[in-house]
Protein backbone atom coordinates (compact mmCIF):
# COMPACT_ATOMS: atom_id res chain seq x y z
CA UNK A 1 0.00 0.00 0.00
CA UNK A 2 1.10 3.64 -0.72
CA UNK A 3 2.00 5.66 1.62
CA UNK A 4 -0.17 8.66 1.05
CA UNK A 5 0.45 11.94 1.97
CA UNK A 6 -3.50 13.76 1.34
CA UNK A 7 -6.51 11.47 0.71
CA UNK A 8 -9.58 12.97 -0.08
CA UNK A 9 -12.85 11.13 0.53
CA UNK A 10 -16.18 12.40 -1.00
CA UNK A 11 -15.59 15.88 -0.51
CA UNK A 12 -17.90 18.05 -2.17
CA UNK A 13 -17.83 22.24 -2.27
CA UNK A 14 -21.28 24.13 -3.26
CA UNK A 15 -21.14 27.14 -3.65
CA UNK A 16 -24.63 29.24 -4.29
CA UNK A 17 -26.04 27.38 -6.92
CA UNK A 18 -22.96 25.66 -8.05
CA UNK A 19 -21.16 22.56 -7.40
CA UNK A 20 -17.98 23.16 -7.67
CA UNK A 21 -16.53 19.90 -6.35
CA UNK A 22 -18.72 16.77 -6.38
CA UNK A 23 -18.24 13.92 -4.56
CA UNK A 24 -14.06 13.68 -5.21
CA UNK A 25 -11.60 11.08 -3.96
CA UNK A 26 -8.66 10.71 -4.67
CA UNK A 27 -4.64 10.49 -3.13
CA UNK A 28 -1.41 12.09 -3.29
CA UNK A 29 1.95 9.81 -2.42
CA UNK A 30 4.02 11.15 -0.06
CA UNK A 31 7.43 12.17 -1.86
CA UNK A 32 5.59 12.74 -5.03
CA UNK A 33 4.88 15.71 -7.40
CA UNK A 34 1.38 15.34 -8.03
CA UNK A 35 0.02 16.94 -11.05
CA UNK A 36 -3.72 18.37 -10.93
CA UNK A 37 -4.79 19.14 -14.06
CA UNK A 38 -8.48 19.81 -15.84
CA UNK A 39 -10.20 23.15 -18.00
CA UNK A 40 -10.91 26.35 -16.61
CA UNK A 41 -13.60 26.09 -13.88
CA UNK A 42 -13.03 22.13 -13.54
CA UNK A 43 -12.85 23.02 -9.26
CA UNK A 44 -9.24 23.13 -9.34
CA UNK A 45 -8.23 26.00 -7.69
CA UNK A 46 -11.43 25.18 -5.06
CA UNK A 47 -9.56 22.16 -4.20
CA UNK A 48 -6.48 23.62 -3.56
CA UNK A 49 -7.71 26.15 -1.24
CA UNK A 50 -10.05 23.52 0.27
CA UNK A 51 -6.29 21.44 1.00
CA UNK A 52 -4.98 24.31 2.02
CA UNK A 53 -7.28 25.66 4.86
CA UNK A 54 -8.79 28.64 2.99
CA UNK A 55 -12.32 26.94 2.06
CA UNK A 56 -14.03 24.69 3.85
CA UNK A 57 -15.27 21.59 2.59
CA UNK A 58 -19.24 21.20 2.37
CA UNK A 59 -19.30 17.51 2.93
CA UNK A 60 -16.54 14.82 2.85
CA UNK A 61 -13.27 14.53 4.61
CA UNK A 62 -9.70 15.84 3.88
CA UNK A 63 -6.64 13.59 5.59
CA UNK A 64 -3.40 14.64 6.22
CA UNK A 65 -1.11 12.24 7.63
CA UNK A 66 -4.26 10.58 8.45
CA UNK A 67 -4.77 13.23 10.60
CA UNK A 68 -8.31 15.63 9.93
CA UNK A 69 -7.35 18.70 7.74
CA UNK A 70 -9.16 20.49 10.08
CA UNK A 71 -8.10 19.51 12.88
CA UNK A 72 -4.68 20.10 11.57
CA UNK A 73 -2.93 23.03 14.92
CA UNK A 74 0.23 23.25 12.74
CA UNK A 75 -0.72 25.39 9.33
CA UNK A 76 3.59 25.50 8.35
CA UNK A 77 3.09 21.78 7.47
CA UNK A 78 1.03 22.72 4.39
CA UNK A 79 2.28 25.93 2.19
CA UNK A 80 0.35 27.14 -0.35
CA UNK A 81 0.98 29.35 -3.82
CA UNK A 82 -1.76 31.05 -5.32
CA UNK A 83 -1.92 31.26 -9.20
CA UNK A 84 -1.34 34.80 -8.40
CA UNK A 85 1.46 35.05 -5.90
CA UNK A 86 0.41 37.07 -2.74
CA UNK A 87 2.97 40.01 -1.35
CA UNK A 88 3.52 42.75 0.56
CA UNK A 89 4.47 44.87 -2.45
CA UNK A 90 6.47 47.64 -0.35
CA UNK A 91 8.42 44.83 1.50
CA UNK A 92 12.29 43.93 0.49
CA UNK A 93 12.54 40.20 -0.37
CA UNK A 94 14.24 39.32 2.92
CA UNK A 95 12.26 41.51 4.96
CA UNK A 96 8.62 39.24 3.33
CA UNK A 97 10.74 36.15 4.11
CA UNK A 98 11.43 36.94 7.18
CA UNK A 99 7.79 38.21 8.32
CA UNK A 100 6.52 34.44 6.47
CA UNK A 101 8.53 32.92 8.92
CA UNK A 102 7.01 34.89 11.43
CA UNK A 103 3.80 34.71 10.97
CA UNK A 104 4.29 30.67 11.34
CA UNK A 105 6.44 30.45 14.05
CA UNK A 106 5.99 33.52 15.98
CA UNK A 107 10.12 34.01 16.68
CA UNK A 108 12.48 35.47 14.57
CA UNK A 109 14.11 33.56 11.51
CA UNK A 110 17.55 32.82 11.52
CA UNK A 111 20.16 34.50 9.42
CA UNK A 112 21.55 30.99 8.15
CA UNK A 113 18.05 29.65 7.49
CA UNK A 114 17.20 32.67 5.43
CA UNK A 115 20.42 32.71 3.43
CA UNK A 116 19.92 29.04 2.61
CA UNK A 117 16.35 29.31 1.13
CA UNK A 118 17.39 32.72 -0.74
CA UNK A 119 20.60 29.99 -1.82
CA UNK A 120 18.07 27.11 -2.95
CA UNK A 121 15.78 29.68 -4.69
CA UNK A 122 18.72 31.95 -6.11
CA UNK A 123 17.37 34.88 -4.44
CA UNK A 124 20.81 36.22 -3.30
CA UNK A 125 21.40 38.95 -5.87
CA UNK A 126 17.89 40.72 -5.38
CA UNK A 127 17.48 39.74 -1.26
CA UNK A 128 17.70 43.46 -0.75
CA UNK A 129 15.25 44.70 -3.64
CA UNK A 130 11.49 46.19 -3.14
CA UNK A 131 9.21 42.79 -4.51
CA UNK A 132 7.02 45.46 -6.72
CA UNK A 133 10.61 46.06 -8.18
CA UNK A 134 11.12 42.60 -9.14
CA UNK A 135 10.88 40.96 -12.72
CA UNK A 136 7.88 38.25 -12.64
CA UNK A 137 10.18 35.36 -12.98
CA UNK A 138 11.79 36.90 -9.28
CA UNK A 139 8.36 37.41 -8.03
CA UNK A 140 7.46 33.42 -8.48
CA UNK A 141 10.69 32.79 -6.73
CA UNK A 142 10.11 34.79 -4.15
CA UNK A 143 6.34 32.83 -3.78
CA UNK A 144 8.58 29.66 -3.69
CA UNK A 145 10.81 31.02 -0.99
CA UNK A 146 7.81 32.14 1.00
CA UNK A 147 7.06 28.02 0.85
CA UNK A 148 9.87 26.65 1.70
CA UNK A 149 11.08 29.07 4.71
CA UNK A 150 8.10 27.36 6.58
CA UNK A 151 9.84 23.86 5.59
CA UNK A 152 6.02 22.43 4.60
CA UNK A 153 5.55 18.97 4.29
CA UNK A 154 3.49 19.44 1.36
CA UNK A 155 3.66 22.41 -1.17
CA UNK A 156 0.47 23.05 -2.98
CA UNK A 157 1.23 25.30 -6.55
CA UNK A 158 -1.53 26.54 -8.73
CA UNK A 159 -0.59 27.72 -11.80
CA UNK A 160 3.11 27.83 -10.53
CA UNK A 161 4.22 28.50 -15.12
CA UNK A 162 1.92 31.19 -15.83
CA UNK A 163 2.82 34.35 -17.16
CA UNK A 164 6.54 33.06 -17.27
CA UNK A 165 9.05 33.05 -19.84
CA UNK A 166 10.54 29.62 -21.00
CA UNK A 167 13.74 30.59 -19.45
CA UNK A 168 11.83 31.40 -16.07
CA UNK A 169 9.57 28.35 -16.94
CA UNK A 170 12.83 25.58 -17.26
CA UNK A 171 14.48 27.50 -14.11
CA UNK A 172 10.96 26.91 -12.17
CA UNK A 173 10.72 23.47 -13.28
CA UNK A 174 14.12 22.34 -12.19
CA UNK A 175 13.41 23.88 -8.61
CA UNK A 176 10.56 22.10 -8.40
CA UNK A 177 12.04 18.60 -8.91
CA UNK A 178 14.96 19.73 -6.22
CA UNK A 179 12.22 20.54 -3.91
CA UNK A 180 10.65 16.89 -4.40
CA UNK A 181 13.76 15.08 -2.30
CA UNK A 182 12.15 16.96 0.63
CA UNK A 183 8.29 17.69 -0.02
CA UNK A 184 5.69 16.93 -1.61
CA UNK A 185 4.57 19.03 -4.43
CA UNK A 186 0.71 19.09 -5.42
CA UNK A 187 0.41 21.65 -8.57
CA UNK A 188 -1.77 22.38 -11.36
CA UNK A 189 -0.72 23.65 -14.60
CA UNK A 190 -1.76 24.27 -18.27
CA UNK A 191 1.27 23.78 -19.10
CA UNK A 192 0.67 19.66 -19.93
CA UNK A 193 4.05 18.80 -21.27
CA UNK A 194 5.57 20.45 -18.29
CA UNK A 195 3.44 18.03 -16.09
CA UNK A 196 4.37 14.95 -17.75
CA UNK A 197 8.04 15.49 -17.54
CA UNK A 198 8.22 16.47 -13.57
CA UNK A 199 4.84 14.75 -12.07
CA UNK A 200 4.94 11.43 -11.15
CA UNK A 201 0.76 11.13 -9.88
CA UNK A 202 -1.65 12.75 -12.54
CA UNK A 203 -5.19 13.61 -11.35
CA UNK A 204 -7.38 14.81 -13.81
CA UNK A 205 -10.52 16.96 -12.63
CA UNK A 206 -13.53 17.89 -14.85
CA UNK A 207 -16.76 19.72 -13.75
CA UNK A 208 -16.18 18.92 -9.91
CA UNK A 209 -15.56 15.60 -10.73
CA UNK A 210 -12.43 13.47 -10.82
CA UNK A 211 -12.19 11.80 -14.23
CA UNK A 212 -9.01 9.63 -13.44
CA UNK A 213 -6.25 9.68 -11.02
CA UNK A 214 -2.88 7.25 -11.10
CA UNK A 215 0.54 7.37 -11.87
CA UNK A 216 1.91 9.24 -14.76
CA UNK A 217 2.58 5.53 -16.54
CA UNK A 218 -0.73 4.19 -15.69
CA UNK A 219 -2.60 7.14 -16.83
CA UNK A 220 -0.84 7.16 -20.17
CA UNK A 221 -0.99 3.94 -21.10
CA UNK A 222 -4.51 2.97 -19.47
CA UNK A 223 -6.23 6.19 -21.13
CA UNK A 224 -4.25 5.63 -24.58
CA UNK A 225 -6.25 3.86 -26.54
CA UNK A 226 -4.84 5.65 -29.73
CA UNK A 227 -1.50 5.32 -31.37
CA UNK A 228 -0.20 8.01 -33.71
CA UNK A 229 2.43 6.93 -36.43
CA UNK A 230 4.02 9.88 -38.05
CA UNK A 231 5.89 9.46 -40.90
CA UNK A 232 7.66 11.90 -43.46
CA UNK A 233 7.68 10.92 -47.42
CA UNK A 234 9.27 12.79 -50.91
CA UNK A 235 6.39 10.98 -52.82
CA UNK A 236 3.32 11.64 -50.80
CA UNK A 237 0.23 11.19 -52.62
CA UNK A 238 -3.71 10.50 -52.63
CA UNK A 239 -3.07 7.04 -53.92
CA UNK A 240 -1.23 6.07 -50.59
CA UNK A 241 -3.55 7.99 -48.74
CA UNK A 242 -6.59 5.49 -50.01
CA UNK A 243 -3.85 2.30 -50.10
CA UNK A 244 -3.62 3.34 -46.57
CA UNK A 245 -7.18 3.14 -45.09
CA UNK A 246 -7.40 -0.14 -47.14
CA UNK A 247 -4.95 -1.46 -44.86
CA UNK A 248 -6.41 -0.33 -41.87
CA UNK A 249 -8.43 2.11 -40.86
CA UNK A 250 -7.24 5.54 -39.84
CA UNK A 251 -7.58 9.31 -39.40
CA UNK A 252 -4.94 10.50 -41.83
CA UNK A 253 -3.35 14.58 -41.10
CA UNK A 254 -1.19 15.78 -43.43
CA UNK A 255 0.94 18.76 -43.81
CA UNK A 256 3.32 19.62 -46.21
CA UNK A 257 6.76 20.99 -46.24
CA UNK A 258 9.41 21.96 -48.77
CA UNK A 259 10.84 18.68 -49.61
CA UNK A 260 8.51 16.51 -48.06
CA UNK A 261 5.12 15.49 -47.06
CA UNK A 262 4.73 15.01 -42.79
CA UNK A 263 1.80 12.54 -42.73
CA UNK A 264 0.10 12.09 -39.09
CA UNK A 265 -1.87 8.34 -38.87
CA UNK A 266 -4.36 8.08 -36.15
CA UNK A 267 -5.61 4.69 -34.86
CA UNK A 268 -8.34 3.98 -32.70
CA UNK A 269 -6.62 0.56 -31.53
CA UNK A 270 -2.90 -0.83 -31.05
CA UNK A 271 -1.13 -1.75 -34.34
CA UNK A 272 2.24 -3.42 -35.11
CA UNK A 273 4.50 -0.59 -36.12
CA UNK A 274 7.03 -3.06 -37.92
CA UNK A 275 4.52 -4.52 -40.10
CA UNK A 276 2.51 -0.97 -40.96
CA UNK A 277 6.30 0.32 -42.06
CA UNK A 278 6.72 -2.77 -44.14
CA UNK A 279 3.50 -1.71 -46.00
CA UNK A 280 4.21 1.26 -46.43
CA UNK A 281 7.50 0.22 -48.22
CA UNK A 282 5.97 -2.13 -50.17
CA UNK A 283 3.75 0.59 -51.83
CA UNK A 284 7.04 2.03 -52.82
CA UNK A 285 6.80 5.30 -50.39
CA UNK A 286 9.81 7.20 -49.97
CA UNK A 287 10.37 7.48 -46.52
CA UNK A 288 12.78 9.60 -44.88
CA UNK A 289 11.69 9.59 -41.27
CA UNK A 290 8.80 7.13 -39.51
CA UNK A 291 8.21 7.24 -36.00
CA UNK A 292 5.79 6.00 -33.52
CA UNK A 293 3.66 7.92 -30.37
CA UNK A 294 1.49 7.28 -27.56
CA UNK A 295 -0.57 9.01 -26.15
CA UNK A 296 0.35 12.35 -24.27
CA UNK A 297 -1.48 14.35 -21.77
CA UNK A 298 -2.68 16.65 -24.75
CA UNK A 299 -4.25 14.02 -25.46
CA UNK A 300 -5.76 13.08 -22.22
CA UNK A 301 -6.70 16.49 -21.76
CA UNK A 302 -8.21 16.65 -25.24
CA UNK A 303 -10.25 13.48 -24.25
CA UNK A 304 -11.24 14.66 -21.42
CA UNK A 305 -12.68 17.79 -22.53
CA UNK A 306 -14.67 15.45 -24.87
CA UNK B 1 0.27 37.74 22.28
CA UNK B 2 3.61 37.61 20.00
CA UNK B 3 1.19 37.17 17.11
CA UNK B 4 0.00 40.72 18.03
CA UNK B 5 3.20 42.22 18.38
CA UNK B 6 4.47 40.50 14.96
CA UNK B 7 1.07 42.44 12.98
CA UNK B 8 1.72 45.42 15.09
CA UNK B 9 5.32 45.95 13.95
CA UNK B 10 4.56 45.55 10.63
CA UNK B 11 1.68 47.46 10.63
CA UNK B 12 3.56 50.23 12.34
CA UNK B 13 6.50 49.77 9.61
CA UNK B 14 4.08 50.09 6.77
CA UNK B 15 2.83 53.60 8.82
CA UNK B 16 5.77 55.21 8.92
CA UNK B 17 7.48 54.27 6.21
CA UNK B 18 4.98 55.74 3.62
CA UNK B 19 4.30 59.54 3.34
CA UNK B 20 0.49 58.76 4.21
CA UNK B 21 1.20 59.49 7.91
CA UNK B 22 3.18 62.37 7.63
CA UNK B 23 0.65 63.87 5.12
CA UNK B 24 -1.94 63.03 8.31
CA UNK B 25 -0.37 64.14 10.73
CA UNK B 26 1.02 67.81 8.71
CA UNK B 27 -2.78 68.10 7.94
CA UNK B 28 -3.70 67.69 11.72
CA UNK B 29 -1.33 69.82 13.11
CA UNK B 30 -2.57 72.32 10.70
CA UNK B 31 -6.07 72.00 10.83
CA UNK B 32 -5.98 72.13 15.07
CA UNK B 33 -3.22 74.65 15.50
CA UNK B 34 -5.20 77.16 13.50
CA UNK B 35 -8.56 76.17 15.35
CA UNK B 36 -6.52 76.68 18.68
CA UNK B 37 -5.18 80.44 17.34
CA UNK B 38 -8.76 81.50 16.54
CA UNK B 39 -10.21 80.58 19.61
CA UNK B 40 -7.82 81.81 21.65
CA UNK B 41 -7.88 85.45 19.66
CA UNK B 42 -11.38 85.51 20.52
CA UNK B 43 -11.37 85.63 23.98
CA UNK B 44 -11.91 88.92 25.59
CA UNK B 45 -11.04 88.26 28.90
CA UNK B 46 -9.02 85.10 30.09
CA UNK B 47 -11.47 83.63 32.89
CA UNK B 48 -11.15 79.68 33.80
CA UNK B 49 -15.16 80.06 32.64
CA UNK B 50 -14.10 81.70 29.54
CA UNK B 51 -11.33 79.77 28.49
CA UNK B 52 -13.52 76.27 29.43
CA UNK B 53 -16.34 77.76 27.24
CA UNK B 54 -14.74 79.40 24.32
CA UNK B 55 -11.33 77.42 23.92
CA UNK B 56 -11.16 74.32 25.28
CA UNK B 57 -14.49 72.82 25.15
CA UNK B 58 -14.68 73.70 21.38
CA UNK B 59 -11.45 72.50 20.55
CA UNK B 60 -11.87 69.04 21.53
CA UNK B 61 -14.69 68.69 20.03
CA UNK B 62 -13.14 70.10 16.63
CA UNK B 63 -10.67 67.45 17.71
CA UNK B 64 -13.35 64.79 17.89
CA UNK B 65 -14.80 65.55 14.50
CA UNK B 66 -11.12 65.27 13.13
CA UNK B 67 -10.46 61.58 14.36
CA UNK B 68 -13.89 61.17 12.68
CA UNK B 69 -12.85 62.16 9.90
CA UNK B 70 -9.26 60.42 9.59
CA UNK B 71 -10.37 57.18 11.21
CA UNK B 72 -12.06 55.79 8.24
CA UNK B 73 -9.37 56.64 6.37
CA UNK B 74 -6.70 55.00 7.84
CA UNK B 75 -9.02 52.06 8.73
CA UNK B 76 -10.27 51.66 4.77
CA UNK B 77 -7.65 49.85 3.44
CA UNK B 78 -6.73 47.54 6.85
CA UNK B 79 -8.13 44.45 5.35
CA UNK B 80 -10.00 45.54 2.09
CA UNK B 81 -6.14 46.08 0.62
CA UNK B 82 -5.19 42.84 2.22
CA UNK B 83 -7.87 41.07 0.58
CA UNK B 84 -7.74 42.33 -3.08
CA UNK B 85 -3.94 42.13 -2.66
CA UNK B 86 -4.26 38.13 -1.56
CA UNK B 87 -1.94 38.58 1.01
CA UNK B 88 -5.29 38.24 3.64
CA UNK B 89 -5.30 34.73 2.59
CA UNK B 90 -1.46 34.43 3.58
CA UNK B 91 -2.25 35.58 7.18
CA UNK B 92 -5.86 33.73 7.74
CA UNK B 93 -3.42 30.83 6.30
CA UNK B 94 -0.67 31.09 8.98
CA UNK B 95 -0.72 30.13 12.44
CA UNK B 96 -1.85 33.42 13.64
CA UNK B 97 -5.23 33.21 15.35
CA UNK B 98 -7.74 35.54 14.22
CA UNK B 99 -7.41 38.16 17.13
CA UNK B 100 -4.05 37.96 16.83
CA UNK B 101 -4.27 39.57 13.65
CA UNK B 102 -7.87 41.84 14.43
CA UNK B 103 -6.08 43.30 17.55
CA UNK B 104 -2.36 43.83 16.01
CA UNK B 105 -4.24 45.91 13.12
CA UNK B 106 -6.37 47.37 16.00
CA UNK B 107 -3.66 48.75 17.72
CA UNK B 108 -1.41 49.43 14.84
CA UNK B 109 -3.89 52.56 14.42
CA UNK B 110 -4.63 53.24 18.08
CA UNK B 111 -0.85 53.81 18.11
CA UNK B 112 -1.18 56.37 15.11
CA UNK B 113 -4.24 57.79 16.90
CA UNK B 114 -1.87 58.36 20.02
CA UNK B 115 0.59 60.25 18.27
CA UNK B 116 -1.45 62.44 16.94
CA UNK B 117 -3.04 62.98 20.47
CA UNK B 118 -0.10 63.74 21.97
CA UNK B 119 0.53 66.52 19.51
CA UNK B 120 -1.86 68.22 20.97
CA UNK B 121 -1.17 68.23 24.20
CA UNK B 122 0.77 71.53 22.90
CA UNK B 123 -2.75 72.96 24.30
CA UNK B 124 -2.69 72.47 27.40
CA UNK B 125 0.78 73.80 27.81
CA UNK B 126 0.38 76.88 26.04
CA UNK B 127 -3.02 77.62 28.41
CA UNK B 128 -0.51 76.52 31.30
CA UNK B 129 1.91 79.67 30.18
CA UNK B 130 -1.39 81.54 30.10
CA UNK B 131 -2.53 80.87 33.77
CA UNK B 132 -5.27 78.22 32.74
CA UNK B 133 -4.56 75.15 34.37
CA UNK B 134 -7.14 71.96 34.54
CA UNK B 135 -5.06 68.91 34.51
CA UNK B 136 -8.04 66.39 35.16
CA UNK B 137 -10.22 68.02 32.44
CA UNK B 138 -7.76 68.16 30.05
CA UNK B 139 -6.87 63.90 31.18
CA UNK B 140 -10.41 63.03 31.30
CA UNK B 141 -10.88 64.87 27.50
CA UNK B 142 -8.01 62.88 25.78
CA UNK B 143 -9.36 59.91 27.31
CA UNK B 144 -12.44 60.21 25.75
CA UNK B 145 -10.98 61.03 22.93
CA UNK B 146 -9.39 58.40 23.06
CA UNK B 147 -12.18 56.18 23.40
CA UNK B 148 -13.76 57.88 20.59
CA UNK B 149 -11.16 57.40 18.64
CA UNK B 150 -11.13 53.22 19.02
CA UNK B 151 -14.66 53.52 19.12
CA UNK B 152 -14.27 54.74 15.01
CA UNK B 153 -11.64 52.24 14.29
CA UNK B 154 -13.62 49.16 15.45
CA UNK B 155 -16.49 50.28 13.14
CA UNK B 156 -13.83 51.25 10.36
CA UNK B 157 -11.76 47.72 10.88
CA UNK B 158 -15.12 45.81 10.64
CA UNK B 159 -16.46 47.82 7.77
CA UNK B 160 -12.78 47.47 5.66
CA UNK B 161 -12.96 43.55 6.40
CA UNK B 162 -16.49 43.17 4.92
CA UNK B 163 -15.45 44.59 1.53
CA UNK B 164 -12.18 44.84 -0.54
CA UNK B 165 -13.18 48.17 -1.93
CA UNK B 166 -11.47 50.94 0.12
CA UNK B 167 -14.02 54.13 -0.68
CA UNK B 168 -16.93 51.42 0.19
CA UNK B 169 -15.17 50.54 2.96
CA UNK B 170 -14.81 54.33 4.18
CA UNK B 171 -17.82 54.66 3.17
CA UNK B 172 -19.36 52.24 5.67
CA UNK B 173 -17.31 53.38 8.41
CA UNK B 174 -19.07 56.67 8.24
CA UNK B 175 -22.26 55.65 8.17
CA UNK B 176 -21.78 53.46 11.20
CA UNK B 177 -19.91 56.26 13.24
CA UNK B 178 -22.45 59.20 12.49
CA UNK B 179 -25.57 56.34 13.17
CA UNK B 180 -23.74 56.00 16.55
CA UNK B 181 -23.51 59.38 16.72
CA UNK B 182 -26.60 61.08 16.03
CA UNK B 183 -28.73 58.25 17.72
CA UNK B 184 -28.61 60.99 20.40
CA UNK B 185 -31.06 63.14 18.02
CA UNK B 186 -33.81 60.27 18.74
CA UNK B 187 -33.02 59.92 22.38
CA UNK B 188 -33.93 63.97 22.61
CA UNK B 189 -37.16 64.09 20.36
CA UNK B 190 -38.89 60.73 22.53
CA UNK B 191 -40.28 61.62 25.46
CA UNK B 192 -40.59 57.11 26.21
CA UNK B 193 -38.35 56.83 29.18
CA UNK B 194 -36.90 53.13 28.22
CA UNK B 195 -36.64 54.22 24.59
CA UNK B 196 -34.99 57.85 25.33
CA UNK B 197 -32.40 55.45 28.21
CA UNK B 198 -31.96 53.24 25.32
CA UNK B 199 -30.96 55.23 22.51
CA UNK B 200 -28.99 57.75 24.97
CA UNK B 201 -26.64 54.87 26.38
CA UNK B 202 -26.39 53.54 22.67
CA UNK B 203 -25.11 57.26 21.46
CA UNK B 204 -20.98 57.46 21.65
CA UNK B 205 -21.75 61.59 21.82
CA UNK B 206 -23.80 61.14 25.12
CA UNK B 207 -20.67 59.37 26.49
CA UNK B 208 -18.65 61.80 24.89
CA UNK B 209 -19.97 64.68 26.65
CA UNK B 210 -19.11 63.40 29.97
CA UNK B 211 -15.61 62.94 29.18
CA UNK B 212 -15.71 66.68 27.64
CA UNK B 213 -16.46 68.01 31.14
CA UNK B 214 -14.12 66.10 33.20
CA UNK B 215 -16.42 63.21 34.28
CA UNK B 216 -15.70 59.81 34.05
CA UNK B 217 -18.59 57.02 34.42
CA UNK B 218 -18.08 53.95 34.75
CA UNK B 219 -21.03 52.73 32.73
CA UNK B 220 -19.66 54.96 29.78
CA UNK B 221 -16.03 52.80 30.20
CA UNK B 222 -18.52 50.38 30.58
CA UNK B 223 -20.01 51.39 27.11
CA UNK B 224 -16.97 52.00 24.83
CA UNK B 225 -14.86 48.40 26.15
CA UNK B 226 -18.13 46.46 25.13
CA UNK B 227 -18.60 48.13 21.72
CA UNK B 228 -15.06 48.22 20.52
CA UNK B 229 -15.26 44.31 21.31
CA UNK B 230 -18.49 43.90 19.95
CA UNK B 231 -17.01 45.21 16.25
CA UNK B 232 -13.96 43.58 16.66
CA UNK B 233 -15.42 40.34 17.27
CA UNK B 234 -17.40 40.60 14.33
CA UNK B 235 -14.75 41.25 12.00
CA UNK B 236 -13.69 38.17 13.53
CA UNK B 237 -16.96 36.39 12.33
CA UNK B 238 -16.36 37.85 9.09
CA UNK B 239 -12.78 36.49 8.19
CA UNK B 240 -13.95 33.30 9.62
CA UNK B 241 -17.23 33.03 7.39
CA UNK B 242 -14.48 34.02 4.03
CA UNK B 243 -13.88 30.21 4.05
CA UNK B 244 -17.67 29.37 3.45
Amino acid sequence: MKNNIVQFSNVSKLYPGVNALDCINFNISKGSIHGFMGPNGAGKSTTMKILAGLLKESSGEILFNSEKIEFLKDKSRIAYLPEVPAFYKGMTVDGFLSFCYQIFFKTKIKKEKLKYVLDICGLESVNRRIINHLSKGFKQKVAIAQSLIIEPELIIMDEPTVGLDPLAQIELRELIINLKKEHTIFLSSHLLHDLSLICDEITFIDKGNIILSDTLENVLEKQSDKVFVTFKSLNWSNEFKSKIQSFSKCEIKETSSNNYMKIKCIFDFKIEENKFLKFLIDQNLEIVEFKKESADLEDLFLKGNK
Amino acid sequence: MKGILIILEKELKDYFTTSLFYIILTAFSFVIGYFFFNYLINVKEFTTVTVLTNVVTPLFGNINLLVLILSPLLTMKIFSQESRDGTLDLLLGSNLKYYEIILGKFLSIMTIIFVLLTYCSFVPITLHFIGYDNPYLFFTSFVGLFFCASFYISIGILASSITSNQILSSFLSYGGILFFIFLIQPARATSNYIVKSALQYLSVSYHYDYFAKGAVASYSLIYFVSMIFIFLFITSIVLSKRKW
